[in-house]
Formats: structure tokens, sequence, C-alpha cells
């Protein structure tokens, strides 16, 4: 039986090769697997905060910007700026979500309307840890900062990425009632529709890595690939708008957020749901926006590489790892942001639109953009 | 350790599996689906067989069972449930027959034992399953035949299916003339 510590979570092993399974090995891969837990729920808090900062500046007004903490107040400069940035709000949110009363309403199906909020969150945390948030060298090699360096790394993240409607879906269902329900069709039918154009739109960068790589489908691969030369995104602007249109329907996020509208289906998939329940549906939908951007960055964006034909030297150690870390992470931010902006910008998709979008718009040209690239890395160029 | 990863992904691939026969409703059963495929993808893994793992999980977990469950709230639930018993007439069926084939020719249940072992990634040369370029290389190079005819055997399957859930033409004719 093959290792599966060696392999799946331990970032030193390269894939392939079998190391002992100990529990000094098993306590560092879960001491791992928390950083980037941790990662990715700081990176959700701040951009539940922002949101609501960035959408009242967009609107013109000031956004959150009275709560405080008395004693964090108090500290001359700073506690000041805290208030006005909106920042202790998020404590002040997620307290609220830990103590209000946690309604059960008594026409639910119970299992699975607890099961729910746990399923849409726990997939977004898991694909956290094949995402490669820097890259560091010992021995001469390039190793990659993050939990597991898995050969199959792209694969392993839109699976995890596709497993987290079934919050969604699930959650309309065990509701029993009607918003709800009408909520989960949609998002059931958006995922099925977009799924495809979100898998299709990364072949030709795999197509791309493969030339000078023998495991393109591993995420350090598709981000070394990058250093030095053009990104992703220019050498395939067409693959990276694809991607990035899938990668808002598939993170539910307007102008494709049908599953939640609250126009008309009041709020969605979560209509029965308040407290603590509901923030696991809020931070996994944040989670799952942090997890997206990075896979775009890291597939198109150049993942960690300051600037096109740019990269951190190698010989500056371990101060290149540190910024290759910090340029990945303000990536994440601007993504986030970019995320918010077009939230707060553009209206929301009619249904029949966003069918029409994906079927018969996205899946062609995704389709037709492959293709297109086979031709181009065929005749050799 | 390993064991107990083990067990527990044998504890969902056979519960998940009876579950989808045995759970009250369509959508738990396909729930319980979707529970077994993450245990069958769990033993894949187990056997170092990452690409295929994987795959399960996008292809059939993410889009495929997504698709079920959808058909299945679109459609709701029709008509009264297959009684109980039947249920387990039919799993007593399958357990017998399991009973059967291993008793009569042992062979077979040994070679799927040792095919759990890693025997069919020796077979197919060391780490073929590992890495995605070796497991496509030994997908379109050794194993093109057996691949094809698993394709041929799901599309009797699928002519089958359609075949089945048709109404007979005769018998929607007298219920039009009715």
């Amino acid at each position: 039986m093959a290792d599966i510590f060696g392999n799946v979570l331990l970032a030193s092993a390269p894939a392939g090769a079998g190391v002992g399974c100990d529990w000094a090995d098993l306590a560092l891969g879960v001491l791992f697997s928390l950083v980037a837990i941790v990662v990715v729920m700081t990176f959700a808090g701040l951009s539940v905060v922002a949101e609501r900062k960035v959408c009242a500046y967009i609107q013109g007004r000031c956004g959150p910007n009275r709560t405080a903490i008395p004693w964090v107040l108090a500290v001359p400069v700073v506690g000041r700026f805290l208030q006005r940035a909106g920042l202790m709000q998020l404590a002040a949110d997620g307290l609220k979500f830990l103590l209000k009363e946690d309604p059960l309403p008594g026409h639910v199906n119970k299992f699975w309307f607890m099961a729910a909020p746990v399923m849409s969150l726990s997939p977004v945390l898991i694909s956290a840890c094949v995402i490669p948030f820097g890259v560091y060298w010992s021995g001469g090699a390039a190793n990659p900062l993050s939990v597991s360096n898995l050969d199959i790394g792209l694969l392993f993240a839109l699976a995890m990425g596709g497993l987290g409607v079934y919050g969604t879906i699930m959650a309309g269902w065990s509701s029993n009632s009607k918003f709800p329900y009408i909520a989960a069709m949609r998002a059931s039918a958006q995922v099925i529709s977009y799924e495809l154009c979100l898998a299709i739109s990364t072949l030709p960068v795999v197509m791309f890595v493969a030339q000078g790589s023998d495991s393109p489908l591993s995420l350090f691969e598709i981000g070394r690939a990058q250093s030095g030369g053009a990104w992703f995104c220019i050498a395939q602007p067409l693959g990276a708008l694809l991607f990035l249109t899938a990668l808002f329907a598939e993170t539910n996020r307007l102008p494709f957020d049908v599953a939640e509208s609250e126009t008309d289906l009041v709020s969605g998939f979560h209509t029965e749901y308040g407290s603590f329940k509901f923030g696991l549906f809020f931070v996994g939908e944040y989670g799952h926006m942090v997890v997206g951007s990075a896979l775009f960055i890291t597939l198109f964006l150049g993942a960690w590489n300051p600037l096109p034909w740019l990269a951190w030297p190698e010989e500056w150690g371990w101060v290149s790892s540190v910024l290759s870390l910090l340029t990945f992470l303000l990536k994440i931010a601007a993504m986030l942001f970019f995320f918010i902006w077009v939230r707060w910008t553009l209206p929301r998709f009619r249904y029949d639109q966003v069918m029409n979008l994906g079927w018969r718009a996205l899946l062609p040209l995704s389709i037709a953009n492959v293709v297109f690239y086979m031709v181009w890395l065929g005749l050799g160029f | 350790m390993e064991a107990v990863i083990y067990y527990v992904f044998f504890a969902m691939l056979l519960g998940g599996a009876l579950g989808v026969v045995l759970m009250p409703g369509y959508v738990n059963a396909a729930m319980s689906m979707l529970v077994s495929m993450l245990g069958a993808a769990g033993m894949m893994l187990m056997m170092g067989a990452y690409f295929p793992a994987f795959v399960m999980v996008s292809v059939y977990a993410g889009a495929v069972l997504v698709l079920f469950v959808f058909v299945v709230m679109l459609v709701g639930e029709r008509g009264s449930p297959a009684p109980i018993g039947r249920k387990m007439g039919f799993l007593a069926l399958w357990v017998a027959m399991g009973v059967l084939v291993g008793f009569y020719s042992p062979e077979i249940a040994g070679w799927a034992s040792a095919a759990g072992d890693g025997a069919l990634a020796k077979s197919a040369g060391e780490g073929a399953l590992e890495t995605a370029k070796n497991y496509g290389l030994a997908m379109v190079g050794r194993f093109m035949l057996p691949f094809q005819i698993a394709g041929l055997m799901l599309l009797a399957a699928m002519v089958g299916v359609v075949v089945i859930a048709k109404e007979p033409a005769a018998k929607k004719r007298r219920r039009e003339l009715v």
C-alpha cells in the first residue's frame, strides 16, 4: 500500500517518493495544513470587511466606522485608525454569528440542514492545501511553499471546488421551502454548465507547461513555467477571460449569484439559516473566492512572480522566498478587490442569460481556445 | 495509521453503497452514492493511483452526481418507494452471487485482493499510476484495449437503460387510445 502521508500531506516529499509515516511527519503535516487554513480564513475574514468598505466607497458612503473595542480605541493613533477602517467590525460580526440564537425550523430535514454548511466550507479548506503560496530553494532545487506539492494539484483543486456545490444544493433541498429549493436547482444547473468551461479553459495552460515539464498538472510547475517569461494571461488572454468568468459563476458571485438573488428568492439557499450556520456559508463563499483567486493567479497571473519577464532571483535566498510569498498574498488581495468591484458594478444576470452565456458562448469558445493552441503547438510556434 | 484510514475509506465505500439501496428517499440515496464515490477515490489514493482518484472525484462526484441530484430534485419523489423486503432481497442476491463466485472460482477473489496490494500497479511498470503522464501513456498504450472495451460496456449499459426506461410503443398506443 502506498504511503499516503509521504505523498499527500508533506511539502518536503517529492510526489511519488515514499516517506516513512511517523508521528513527527504527521504532526508537521497537520501544522502546515493549519497554517494554510489560517491564511485562507484570515483572507476570508478581511474580505468581508473589505466588501463592506469597498461597496460603501463605490456607493459614496463611509461604510462601517463606528465599531470599536474601548481599550483598543484608547491606543493613540492606531486605535482611531482601526475604528475608521472598520477592522474591528470583523470581530463584532463574528461574535454576532456566534452568540445569536441558532434557529432550527421545524419543517427541515435536520441532518442535511446541519451538514450543509460544513459541506460548503470544508472542500474549500481542503483545496487550499495544494496552492503554492511561494517558492524556496534548498540544495539547488526550487520547492513550493505549499502543504502538498501534488503531481496533479490542478485536478485536485478543481475536484474539490466542484464538491463545494453540494453544500448549496443540500441546504436548498433540506430547508423544505420554496425559495431555497429553487435556488438549489439553479445552483446545480449553473455548476454543471460552468464547470466544463472552467476545466477546459485550463487545458491550454497545461499544454504549454507540458513543453518543459514532466508533471504539467502540478500547480507549482505551472507557476514555475511563468517565472522569467510571459504570464499565461498574456500568452492566452481568451483562456484567462473564460476561466475568470467561469470562476465568478463557480463562486456564486455577482453577476452570477442567481442561487442567492435576494431580489426574487429572498436570500436563496440560505433563507432558512441563521446564526453560526449562516456564518459558515458566508465564510465558505469568501473562502471559495480566496482559493479561486489563488488558482487564477497560479494559472494565469504569474503565481509568485512580481512582473511578467521578471522573477525573484534565486541568489537572494530566503529574502526572495519571503518576497515571493508577499507577492502572492498581494495578488490575492488584488483579486479579492476585483471580485468586490465587479459585484458592486455589474447587475445580476437573469437566469436564462446565465444559461445562454454558459452553453452558447463560454463552452464553444473554450473548446475553440483549446483547438487553437493545439494547432499552435502542433505547428511548433 | 494507514490501516485506520483504510478502514475509514472502506466503511465509506461499503456504507455508502448500502445507503444507496437502503436509504429512504432519492436524495438520500444520491448523497450515499457521493459518500461511496469518495470512499472509492480514497481507496484509489491508498493504492497510489492519484490521477484516477481525483478524476473520479472531479467527474463523477463533482459533475455526474450533481446532474443526478438535479434530475431527482426536478422530477421529485414519484410513486411509492420499493418495499424494504424487496431491497433486502436484492442485496441478499448480490451477496449470494459474490459468495458463489468466491466459492467456485477463488482465483478471481484472489486476483482482486492481489490487485489491492499494488500488484496491478506493479504489473503496469513501476510507478505507472503515480504521475499523470505515466497514467496517460499507460492508458493509450498498454491498456488501450481494456479501456475501449470498458467504454463499449458502458455504451451497452446506456442502451440497456434507455430500453428499460422507455415506455413500450404498444403500451403507449393503448394508453393514448384510452
